[in-house]
């Protein structure tokens, strides 16, 4: 059989093959049907049989070139994995994600740094006042202090309220996963971006306690602290994790134990822009509005109740059954 | 699958994760694995072995077709941002700008990521320049891998250095950060290419008479002939007589007849004839 015959012979199978791998590829799914999938696996075996042949004969590069592609496309189709399923997503984020986060170093390491520097950096503020102005600047410290002059019941109407809600959502969130992404550099990044986070904020905080103003801020700050500030450590223990699968590989190359570690860091990076985008709610319609003190101090108290019993309740459950908390082998 | 195309430490497969065919081990083929009697390519090619015990090649994309693709992705992202921003003011004077600001912060985490995963490895720059991500074990990319790999864009593109650009330009597989994270690649769809040998295009050839009859070129020959014949129509005269002396006169010599004056059209008859010779 010459070349020219070998082509002319296979070619509608080839064509019909890549008709198949152009239908599997279209996102609807209920209009497959079995029989023609049976058809598919068929093409594609045989697919494989002529790149085998046409190897083995060293046929011309564009032949063997052409059957390169067609059985990467196929072989990509025929054994893709979509084991996306709601129920187990769900069961994997309330037993599984808490779970490895309070058994892992790198977020305790963040609580530490975090907590470290803020409470530091505030208390810096309140006993010496030029603390804050060296750290944050004369005028973002005068721009904060003009917006705290007011009650935060005042700060402007619905549609405003919910712009800065949308902002508070692009800013924080943003940031949370930059810090998130910036572990991929030993977790430096990841570090950088919470320690300079939290001695900002720090700052901030210290120095408000010591002015005028100091009873609209912690007013406005109340309701959306705990949930904002826990999403800010969980961003940068995601991206701590990723830095530190690059150095303790468990006996992997580096690289496969950062692909290994990935997917279980992307589950606390995406919780961590839950809990800011929750947050980022709250700060846009709660601290702002009209209603007690009192009200939006239960709402502090009663949001972190909300994390400490999801963080530390699993630990005191029955343990998932093995294999369901097994890193998701991307 | 194992991917065997690269040598380095990420190649490294638990034994139940990699049911490697043993006849086709990298051990066991010594050269390319699945392309006996080839070399190595020298190339940005990745061969990958199927349980089909069939190895096949993907053609990476560089970085400057992925630059590109990733251009007009974001030229597509401020045209939507504008419109929608045009649109919300007209009908709402401000009131619709919170949602605005949210759908641009998802739009820029995880448009990429929802497309790619709705539209198989293609956003609509990759889709423009002929390219997909996939899996570096070859299969398609999932949920996790392309939300993983659009975060980590942020590190890719952090101004000065592009550590993307750094990290595609050092690794092997070419990749950056976000694809060493989620374990993908980005490759070059070839479907638009021709399944036929390559044919020889040009008149009546005047030289195919100084090819003995009964001359049958090996193998390696026709390879290299056929792959010559598909790239001789993007050369000058001058250059296709260049480099098919080299074969053509070795031919001559080998026959004993006296060296053709149009090797270029000696070699295309060549392979002609072997085309049309049956292969054992």
């Amino acid at each position: 059989m010459t070349v020219e015959e070998m082509v002319a012979a296979h070619l509608a199978e080839w064509k019909e093959l890549e008709a198949d791998v152009a239908w599997l590829r279209r996102p609807s799914m209920n209009r497959r049907d079995p029989r023609r999938i049976l058809d598919f696996s068929r093409r594609y075996r045989a697919a494989c049989s002529d790149l085998a042949l046409a190897t083995a004969q060293r046929f011309p590069a564009e032949t063997t070139g052409y059957l390169h592609q067609l059985v990467a496309d196929a072989h990509s189709q025929l054994y893709r994995t979509e084991s996306f399923g709601l129920v187990d997503w769900l069961q994997s984020l309330v037993l599984v994600v808490p779970r490895r986060i309070v058994t892992d170093p790198c977020f305790w390491i963040a609580m530490g740094v975090f907590w470290g520097l803020f409470l530091g950096a505030g208390a810096a503020a309140i006993l010496r006042p030029s603390y804050a102005v060296d750290l944050v600047g004369a005028a973002k410290l005068a721009q904060v202090e003009e917006m705290y002059s007011k009650p935060p019941s005042s700060f402007g109407d619905d549609a405003q309220r919910s712009t800065m809600t949308g902002f508070y959502v692009m800013n924080n969130a943003g940031i949370g996963l930059r810090a998130f992404a910036g572990g991929i550099l030993g977790g430096v990044g990841s570090l950088l971006i919470l320690g300079s986070n939290a001695l900002t904020l720090g700052a901030i905080f210290g120095h408000m306690f010591t002015s005028p103003q100091r009873a609209n801020f912690v007013e406005f700050v109340t309701a959306h602290g705990p949930f904002e500030l826990t999403a800010v450590v969980l961003s940068a223990a995601a991206g701590l994790r990723l830095g530190w699968a690059l150095l303790d590989t468990r006996g992997w190359s580096r690289l496969e134990s950062l692909r290994r570690t990935a997917p279980e860091a992307l589950s606390t990076a995406g919780l961590a822009t839950v809990l800011f985008i929750l947050a980022a709610f709250i700060e846009g319609f709660v601290s702002p509005s009209t209603l007690p003190y009192r009200t939006k101090a239960a709402v502090a108290v009663g949001t972190a109740a909300i994390l400490v019993v999801y963080l530390l309740l699993p630990l005191f459950m029955a343990r998932v059954p093995a294999g369901r908390d097994a890193p998701d082998d991307a | 699958m194992a991917p065997v195309g690269w040598r380095g430490p990420a190649d490294f497969r638990t034994p139940e994760m990699a049911p490697m065919p043993s006849d086709l081990s990298a051990a066991n083929v010594p050269s390319a694995p699945g392309l006996p009697g080839r070399s190595a390519p020298l190339d940005t090619t990745l061969v990958l072995v199927s349980p089909e015990n069939i190895a096949f090649e993907y053609r990476l994309a560089g970085p400057a077709p992925r630059a590109v693709a990733f251009l007009i992705d974001l030229m597509l992202l401020v045209a939507v941002g504008g419109l929608t921003l045009l649109v919300a003011s007209v009908i709402s004077q401000g009131a619709l700008l919170g949602f605005w600001l949210a759908g641009v912060f998802f739009l820029w985490w995880g448009g990429s990521a929802a497309v790619e995963v709705l539209a198989n490895g293609q956003t609509p720059g990759k889709r423009a320049l002929g390219i997909r991500v996939v899996s570096q074990d070859g299969l398609s990319i999932n949920v996790s891998q392309s939300i993983l790999r659009n975060f980590l864009r942020a590190i890719d593109l952090a101004p000065p250095f592009l550590p993307g650009l750094v990290s595609m330009v050092v690794t092997s597989r070419l990749q950056r950060f976000g694809d060493l994270a989620a374990g993908t690649i980005v490759v070059v769809d070839r479907a638009a290419m021709a399944a036929g040998p390559p044919r020889v295009d040009s008149g009546p050839n005047l030289v195919a008479d100084l090819v003995p009859i009964g001359f049958t070129p090996s193998l390696a020959l026709v390879e290299a002939l056929a792959s010559y014949v598909g790239r001789r129509r993007v050369l000058g005269p001058a250059r296709r007589q260049e480099i098919a002396a080299i074969a053509g006169r070795r031919l001559t010599a080998a026959w004993g007849v006296p060296a053709a004056h149009d090797d270029d059209a000696l070699l295309c008859a060549v392979y002609e004839q072997a085309i049309r010779e049956p292969r054992r």
